[in-house]
């Protein structure tokens, strides 16, 4: 069937019909891997989206240990639009539910899988850097041109500050990454 | 005119599959819920103790040097704050005219928390006692030089009872409960 054909494109000039599809293919090439129009995504591999410690003492005097995750503990993927460079910010809820002498601290252990990405660049976050309460920059992504953005980043993460001078509980939070513009 | 709604619709159709999501979230937790006592004495092994005789007519029997060498270390957590834990120290038997006497120092530098105070010197017997008590969430440091530091003396307490013992062991236990 061509294009010419279909009746809705009647009524359309040659001119349009050519500004139509650039705009299609345009959006196209802003379908992350799973299908979806993104114009500056961030989501996290669900299997990975947790970590849960349960640190131990085998030695009277001592207190816990600073706990460490696996360097693959989570997997987050990043889209962008082309041309264009984004900041992800990390930060955590704290609350009833966490203690201020809980100390998270972040860093990025791969570059993630990007293909068919031209002129892409990813940095900053390789080091730890404290997750705090509010927003602050973890590390930026820079892509010229791709179709599917860095899939699988591995994050690890590190927890200071448990001690058994803390009350005895459960402690949580919620880790929160967000992309945008840089 | 109508191009441009058209262009717009189909823009439209698009961003309603879309997936405008700019921010993922995952969680961290820590179980700290079980509640810690641990308690040491360092450094390991026994400690001897030996009575010296007279070296004139109508002196008393000369007492054994007091030892500093052991320090007890502790590591308590608790989940109510109104929670105390205390330390106890009793003896597998008593000597007959000897007292042990024990004391711990005050807690030192080492380690952090609301550490335990000291009961003061205690006669040591087969009964427990306080020696340090009113712990809470608490570590003191793991070794010698680490704690409280635990003097041990001997005394004649009463020359009618004394007997000769060869190589007497006894065992000291301390026990940390709530």
């Amino acid at each position: 069937m061509k294009i010419k054909n279909i009746k809705i494109f009647k009524w359309i000039n040659n001119s349009t019909k050519k500004t139509i599809l650039c705009l299609f293919f345009i959006m196209i090439s802003y379908l992350n891997s799973h299908g979806q129009l993104v114009f500056r995504s961030i989501w996290i591999n669900s299997a990975n989206k947790d970590w849960s410690v349960t640190p131990s003492i085998t030695e009277a005097g001592e207190d816990y240990q600073v706990q460490e995750s696996a360097s693959d503990q989570m997997k987050i993927s990043v889209a962008v639009p082309l041309t264009s460079q984004s900041k992800i910010s990390v930060h955590h809820t704290g609350g009833t539910t966490w203690n201020e002498n809980l100390q998270l601290s972040i860093r990025r252990t791969s570059s993630g899988v990007g293909l068919l990405c031209a002129g892409c660049e990813i940095s900053g976050g390789i080091s730890y850097i404290p997750i705090g309460t509010t927003a602050s920059q973890f590390f930026t992504v820079k892509i010229l041109l791709e179709l599917f953005g860095f899939n699988d980043i591995n994050l690890q993460l590190k927890l200071q500050g448990a001690s058994v001078t803390l009350p005895a509980k459960q402690y949580s939070t919620t880790v929160y990454y967000t992309i945008s513009s840089l | 005119m109508r191009n441009h709604i058209l262009i717009i619709l189909i823009i439209t159709l698009f961003s309603l599959n879309s997936k405008a999501q700019s921010t993922a979230l995952g969680t961290v937790s820590i179980d700290l819920l079980n509640e810690i006592t641990l308690l040491g004495i360092k450094p390991l092994g026994s400690i001897n103790f030996i009575f010296s005789s007279p070296i004139t007519a109508g002196s008393p029997i000369i007492n054994p040097i007091p030892n500093t060498s052991k320090w007890i270390n502790y590591t308590s957590s608790i989940a109510n704050s109104n929670t105390n834990k205390r330390i106890t120290v009793h003896s597998s038997e008593v000597l007959p005219g000897i007292d042990i006497k024990i004391v711990a120092s005050p807690a030192n530098s080492s380690g952090a928390g609301v550490k335990g105070t000291s009961s003061g010197l205690i006669t040591v017997s087969a009964v427990a006692q306080n020696l340090i008590t009113g712990i809470k969430g608490a570590y003191t440091g793991n070794g010698t030089n680490n704690g409280h530091q635990i003097t041990i003396s001997l005394d004649v307490s009463n020359y009618g009872n004394l007997i000769k013992l060869d190589n007497k062991q006894i065992t000291i236990t301390y026990t940390i409960t709530e």
